[in-house]
């Protein structure tokens, strides 16, 4: 009985030894394992994602057993992509495949689930699952947020970088942002189109500020082929529609950005359509255009309407 | 420690000559062959339910060994093979380390074997190379072998022998699963077993990669734990009276 | 103290059920085994031998008292190197051969792989079972266990032998060559503890006993001391017969002698009775002779057991 001492000593060093590793070891184990801290907390022996594959098999074979999903089982359905969700956080087939099965059910609990997604550090490449919280969010819930599908958008625009999805996306996002608009401003009175201009002019005229000027904008913004959906919104506002018809403030504000933005690209301003060198009347809808690239000595249209010599004349432009 | 070492070889000789043994490695393996053909019923999951297969059934192999060792003391206290060896010159802690070790390694060789068939299994199956995450994670689940072999050693000599693997079992099941108590300073990780941090089957999935430093500091961990187990199981088994 | 292999002092245990303590399976165990001796420790079933040697090896702790072994306390593990010990129902891994098994049991007492092999050879030669080395142990009938169990108690050339009913389960051949290895282990020097019901040959080969009953002990000492001056025997001469007829009526036993004389057994504790028999013993000198006689072990055993109070 002599070791008895021994042994609690030993006892109350590994004691304390083990416990300061494991409370290390459990802040380490986040950094690179971050869904450990939401995990679910039943007792399966950590083959969590065992059971998380076994239970997307038993999703799917029940999904196979129901005709659409409504009212009468999309709480059955949450359930059982909530329970899945704390198995495997990670597992992206939970949100792009199972969330949008219950969008138009419970857009609500759609939106939940996307977002917890969104904040997943594993999943934080992927653009597909925040662009479909912002559509769901504008297109299936009731009320829409705008902001907050903005708020999506924008993080899909970040995350898609140069992906063939990306245009779609910046699509969404500015189409969220002028409904937004839309929604806070009274004085717009529900016109889409105007606030879709507004919206494109004010990131063209953040480009400037910041002094990025081009196709893809200013750093950080998502302003890729902004000219041309300005172009697009100029003649969503200015030319009539069977459904559409231009105001005094949207006609306005297409004028402001044509000088602003477009004066030096030609633009006819009733019909937003390019013109070229020498025309003096817009050939889309016949209406008066100021003339441009004529030359200085022979007034007649340089080619490309900034050639530096003159094809006619010879003569040096400036 | 020579005497340490025949313990341990005594026990790990016992196991070889088990032929069950090798049929629970084979089963194990033809188990992970068989998730390629949950191609369809698993939406195209059956890669990842490969390697998680594979993992799955490690962790229950491991577990099984350290099941065997809490009806191994048990048995050879109540044969009179423990009063045999333990009239020689050996303590009673080295019996007990002998034992654990001679399990950890047992369970270490298993589990190798069907981590290497895994890995055959999963190249032949997908031609693909083997993600490091995979090997670490397989390797956690050996590491994990120490403390649960102390802890099996534990139940073994404090509890009756047909109490003590149902105890082992249920401790280790739940042993995962008690993160909520983390925040407890010293009853988890210090009296409580942490296993779930050898618990990274979702890494080797998802092939994030687990620093070596971590896995070198479990290990630790695992030894230390380990320690506070064998000494408290000392303290009650030198107390024991030996049938 | 180097005289005594084994002493204890006040030896008591009593078993404990989970809280509730049971009756004392030892008390006050009190004994000496000097050295170079063989100790025949007896007792009926249940009387605390089995106990005794398990707390002589620190298999089982006393509740009160100490247990000296070799001049070191029992729980000493390294004085174990110089025991040999062989439990009362030997188990061993069934898995393993004769041979790995003593390999095991020579690793663990430390004795120096050049000369393991061969020491494992002589003890197995020595329990006749070098044939049987490369089997099973769990082929193997009690017997065979018993004589795998006594070479590995020898294997380290043991200074004492503490051995549990080695007789058990052993045929007369077994026996006769057990007590032959006993009595070669004592020619060595080493002295022998062992518990027995087989009370003859106790008697054979032991110099010294104890008798326990239910924990208590109920006599120890030299076997010739404790057996001697128990009685008287008178042989008489043929022919004699008027002695034979005064005597026959008070003797205990009358066993006729081939030379048609006769030898009668008187209890020792009959003073007229002696007085008498020294009488006629004056009065035919030839015709007498009177020897003490020395009781035997079974029937010492018997008394002793059946008298005592405990």
């Amino acid at each position: 009985m002599k070791r008895l001492p021994v042994y609690i000593v030993v006892m109350i060093v590994a004691f304390i030894a083990a416990s300061f590793l494991s409370a290390k070891l459990n802040k380490e184990q986040l950094k690179f394992a971050p869904e450990k801290a939401t995990l679910s907390g039943t007792p399966i022996a950590g083959f969590h994602k065992f059971a998380s594959d076994v239970q997307w098999m038993r999703l799917v074979n029940y999904l196979g057993s129901l005709q659409t999903v409504d009212e009468s089982n999309v709480n059955d359905v949450s359930a059982k992509l909530q329970e899945l969700i704390g198995l495997d956080p990670n597992l992206e087939k939970i949100y792009k495949d199972g969330a949008l099965l219950i969008s138009i059910a419970d857009p609500k609990k759609t939106i939940e689930f996307l977002d917890t997604a969104c904040k997943n550090e594993y999943l934080k490449n992927n653009w597909q699952i925040p662009f479909y919280a912002g559509y769901v969010m504008m297109h299936n819930a009731k009320p829409a947020n705008y902001d907050e599908a903005v708020r999506f958008f924008e993080m899909a625009m970040k995350r898609a970088g140069s992906d063939s999805g990306a245009s779609y996306v910046v699509s969404s996002y500015f189409r969220a942002k002028a409904k937004a608009m839309v929604q806070k401003n009274p004085a717009l009175k529900g016109d889409e189109r105007v606030a879709l201009l507004q919206v494109l002019f004010d990131e063209w005229e953040a480009n400037q500020k910041s002094g990025m000027e081009g196709t893809y904008g200013r750093e950080g913004s998502f302003s890729q082929n902004l000219n041309d959906r300005l172009i697009k919104a100029l003649k969503d506002v200015k030319v009539a529609s069977d459904d559409y018809k231009p105001t005094a403030a949207g006609k306005a504000l297409a004028d402001k950005v044509i000088s602003r933005v477009f004066d030096k690209a030609h633009i006819c301003s009733n019909c937003t359509s390019t013109y070229g060198a020498g025309e003096k009347y817009c050939s889309v809808c016949g209406h008066t255009v100021p003339l441009w690239g004529l030359c200085k000595t022979c007034k007649k249209p340089l080619k490309g309407g900034n050639a530096l010599y003159c094809s006619d004349c010879g003569a040096k432009q400036k | 420690m020579n005497e340490i070492i025949t313990i341990a070889s005594g026990t790990w000789k016992n196991v070889l000559r088990m032929k069950v043994v090798y049929f629970l490695i084979f089963c194990a393996l033809v188990l992970v062959a068989s998730a390629i053909n949950y191609d369809v019923l698993s939406m195209g999951l059956h890669k990842e339910l490969m390697i998680d297969v594979a993992l799955v059934l490690n962790s229950i192999a491991a577990l099984l060994v350290v099941i065997s060792l809490t009806f191994e003391i048990p048995k050879e206290l109540r044969e009179g093979v423990a009063s045999t060896l333990l009239a020689k010159p050996l303590g009673r802690f080295q019996y007990l380390l002998g034992k654990m070790i001679g399990c950890v390694v047992t369970g270490a060789v298993i589990c190798f074997l069907i981590a290497i068939g895994s890995f055959i299994v999963f190249n032949i199956s997908f031609a693909q190379r083997i993600d490091v995450t995979m090997f670490q994670s397989h390797l956690l689940i050996i590491l994990a072998l120490i403390p649960m072999s102390a802890l099996g050693v534990l139940f073994a000599v404090l509890l009756p022998e047909v109490i003590a693997p149902i105890i082992t079992v249920v401790v280790v099941w739940f042993a995962f699963s008690t993160k909520f108590l983390a925040n407890i300073w010293g009853l988890y990780g210090g009296i409580l077993p942490d296993l779930d941090l050898f618990n990274f089957k979702a890494n080797a999935v998802y092939q994030v990669n687990i620093p070596w430093m971590y896995i070198l500091l479990v290990a630790v961990w695992g030894i230390c734990y380990a320690a506070f187990a064998l000494s408290l199981a000392s303290i009650i088994f030198e107390r024991k009276d030996i049938k | 103290m180097d005289e005594y292999v084994i002493q204890t002092e006040g030896l008591s245990k009593c078993y404990r059920h989970w809280f509730s303590r049971g009756p004392k399976a030892l008390d006050d165990l009190t004994i000496s085994v000097p050295k170079g001796s063989v100790f025949g420790f007896l007792g009926p079933n249940g009387a605390g031998k089995t106990t005794t040697i398990k707390i002589l090896m620190d298999l089982i702790k006393p509740t009160e008292g100490s247990a000296m072994v070799l001049g070191k306390p029992a729980y000493d593990v390294d004085v174990k190197k110089r025991i040999g010990f062989l439990p009362d129902s030997p188990a061993f891994s069934k898995q393993l051969s004769a041979r790995e098994f003593l390999s095991i049991c020579a690793k663990l007492l430390r004795i120096p792989s050049d000369v393991r092999n061969e020491t494992i050879e002589e003890a197995l030669h020595t329990v006749k079972m070098a044939d049987h080395a490369k089997e099973k142990l769990g082929s193997f009938s009690r017997g065979m266990l018993q004589r795998i169990g006594v070479a590995q108690a020898i294997l380290n050339k043991p200074e004492l032998l503490i051995l549990d009913e080695p007789l058990l389960g052993l045929d007369p051949y077994g026996r006769q060559e057990f007590k032959q290895i006993i009595v070669e282990q004592q020619k060595k020097g080493t002295s022998v503890f062992f518990s027995s019901h087989i009370l003859s040959d106790v008697e054979e080969i032991c110099d010294r006993i104890a008798i326990l009953k239910k924990g208590h002990l109920l006599c120890t000492g030299e076997l010739d001391s404790l057996l001697a001056a128990s009685g008287v025997n008178v042989v008489i001469a043929p022919g004699a017969d008027q002695i034979f007829k005064e005597l026959m009526a008070d003797a205990e036993g009358s066993v006729k002698n081939p030379d048609g004389g006769w030898t009668l057994s008187f209890p020792h504790n009959a003073p007229p009775l002696i007085e008498k028999i020294e009488g006629l013993k004056k009065e035919f000198p030839d015709a007498l002779t009177i020897s003490a006689s020395r009781e035997k072990l079974e029937d010492f055993f018997f008394r002793t057991v059946e008298n005592a109070n405990v």
